[in-house]
């Protein structure tokens, strides 16, 4: 038997959808002979009690999730995410060194210093990368601090708002879609793939109202036998860019193509939504926790 | 350019506070404040993507500077730290409160009752985010000393300083420690140095060990 201390915070179980998830993920693994437990934040000292350690909140290296991740890391105890995959992927501009280094598909990538933008950076920026220009703040996550700008004076204001918390900003060329589709990958494998459909009137799967009410369209449920061989190429090899862990690889389609937009560390796994067509997501997440403590 | 003529010091920025250490076979990023996404941050980061070993990596800024993680490595490594815990706002005093959270980097030391949840709502932005609490003691006193590759001004902290080096990996930092009468003092946090703000013989003191470029 094996013992699984998942990581939530309290915004984890208020979320129905996410807390069913995790109530099927912990019925799996008594089924498969192990033990569960939730652990939250003033539980990070019982982390050398687990023999493998699930987080499911938020990541950032500032927040409590990575200490968690980190603390179980220094003990030896695998855990998803691990604390190189949280630092690659929280960091915008890090992940997509990662993806540049391994020759990873994605759209045209620039990085901006804080002193670098200046209007005639903006201007260079919008010739060299097209119009409207996508800009991200490394730390951007749930569709956050991500915009587009048509202007120089677009670039420059947008810049400013996102250099707050970091000294780089990342600039890219936009790609046009209807879809996004969202590959997971446990441990360099596909695990599921779902697509997700943009709102209409947006560009963006997620949005947010002025009143800060989320905007978001259906997500879609595909096998992985019907999924296209492509994607899921493309999917795995930016993963691979990152590590062997557990990576939520978002690609749009272009043409026959794919184009990797980003990988996400601690990707979303929802009842109803990425485990609707993936029968053995969790299973497959309990071996990768507990590698040969597996009785079925 | 001899050494000690000022010129170490004003080379700094052309260099991107980068620079050579041969005793480590490594280079070390002078940068002093090694904040997550900071300057200090992307410049060992730049280093590392080219391929180049740097300290402190990513991964030692963090351990540093996330309060927890920083008091853990301690532990494993033989250093005295203190007794601490991480809560959602819950605390007893005497208590030093660090936050755990991407926007508040202050921490506070309360040593009396009273004030309790004023200060966790503060400390944890309205509950929202964690705090790491290390126990004091009544006749405890915090205090600070400033370490540059190893070495401090205060001799008294020198060998401190030399196994915070070996151990963290921070080339410039700000350490607080807790004194206690009659015991070692227990390592508590470590915070940015900036280079610009280094003394004259802490200037010499690198002067001697580094060379600016990569």
């Amino acid at each position: 038997m094996g013992r699984i201390g998942i990581f939530v915070e309290r915004h984890t179980i208020t979320n129905s959808d996410e807390m069913n998830a995790l109530m099927r993920f912990a019925q799996v693994a008594r089924k498969m002979g192990h033990w569960t437990d939730f652990l939250f934040r003033p539980d990070i000292y019982k982390i050398p009690q687990y023999d493998a350690v699930f987080i499911r909140a938020l990541t950032d290296p500032l927040n409590a999730s990575y200490t968690a991740a980190r603390m179980a890391e220094m003990y030896g105890i695998r855990v998803i995410d691990d604390p190189r995959s949280i630092r690659i992927c929280c960091d915008k501009v890090n992940m997509y060194r990662h993806l540049m280094a391994a020759g990873v598909a994605i759209p045209e990538t620039r990085f901006i210093a804080e002193p670098e933008l200046t209007r005639s950076c903006a201007e260079r920026l919008l010739i060299e990368l097209g119009r409207p220009v996508v800009l991200k703040a490394p730390h951007s996550s749930f569709s956050m601090y991500v915009d587009k700008a048509e202007t120089h004076e677009g670039v420059v204001r947008i810049g400013k708002r996102f250099f707050r918390r970091a000294d780089r900003i990342v600039a890219q060329k936009y790609v046009k879609s209807e879809s996004d589709w969202r590959v997971g990958i446990l441990g360099g494998e596909p695990l599921y793939v779902c697509q997700y459909t943009i709102p209409r009137r947006q560009w963006k799967i997620l949005t947010y109202t002025p009143e800060g009410r989320t905007v978001c369209g259906p997500v879609k449920g595909v096998p992985l036998a019907r999924a296209s061989r492509l994607l899921l190429q493309r999917a795995t090899e930016a993963a691979a860019a990152i590590g062997h862990g557990l990576y939520g690889v978002d690609l749009k389609q272009a043409g026959d193509d794919f184009v990797v937009i980003e990988v996400n560390d601690n990707p979303s796994i929802l009842a109803g939504d990425e485990d609707q067509k993936a029968g053995e997501l969790y299973e497959r997440l309990v071996r990768y926790l507990l590698p040969g403590e597996n009785r079925s | 350019m001899k050494p000690g003529d000022g010129s170490f010091k004003t080379r700094a920025d052309e260099h991107g506070f980068v620079a050579r250490y041969p005793d480590g076979g490594c280079l070390v990023n002078l940068v002093g404040g090694y904040d997550y996404l900071e300057l200090g941050y992307y410049t060992s980061q730049d280093q590392e993507a080219a391929g180049r070993l740097i300290h402190p990596t990513l991964e030692e800024a963090l351990d540093a500077y996330v309060p927890p993680l920083f008091l853990e490595k301690g532990r494993w490594a033989g250093l005295r730290v203190p007794e601490f815990y991480i809560s959602n706002g819950y605390f007893e005093p005497p208590v030093v409160i660090d936050p755990i959270n991407p926007f508040m980097i202050k921490s506070r030391l309360v040593l009396k009752p009273g004030r309790e949840r004023a200060i966790s709502k503060s400390m944890t932005r309205n509950f929202t985010y964690a705090i790491c609490c290390q126990e004091l003691t009544e006749n405890a006193k915090v205090t600070y000393f400033r370490s540059v590759l190893g070495w401090s001004l205060s001799p008294r902290f020198r060998a401190l300083s030399e196994m915070v080096w070996n151990v963290y990996r921070i080339p410039l930092a700000r350490v607080r420690v807790i004194e206690i009468p009659g015991e070692d003092p227990l390592l508590s946090d470590i915070g940015p140095l900036p280079f610009t703000g280094l003394k004259a013989r802490e200037l010499a003191y690198l002067e001697e060990r580094v060379q600016w470029g990569e």
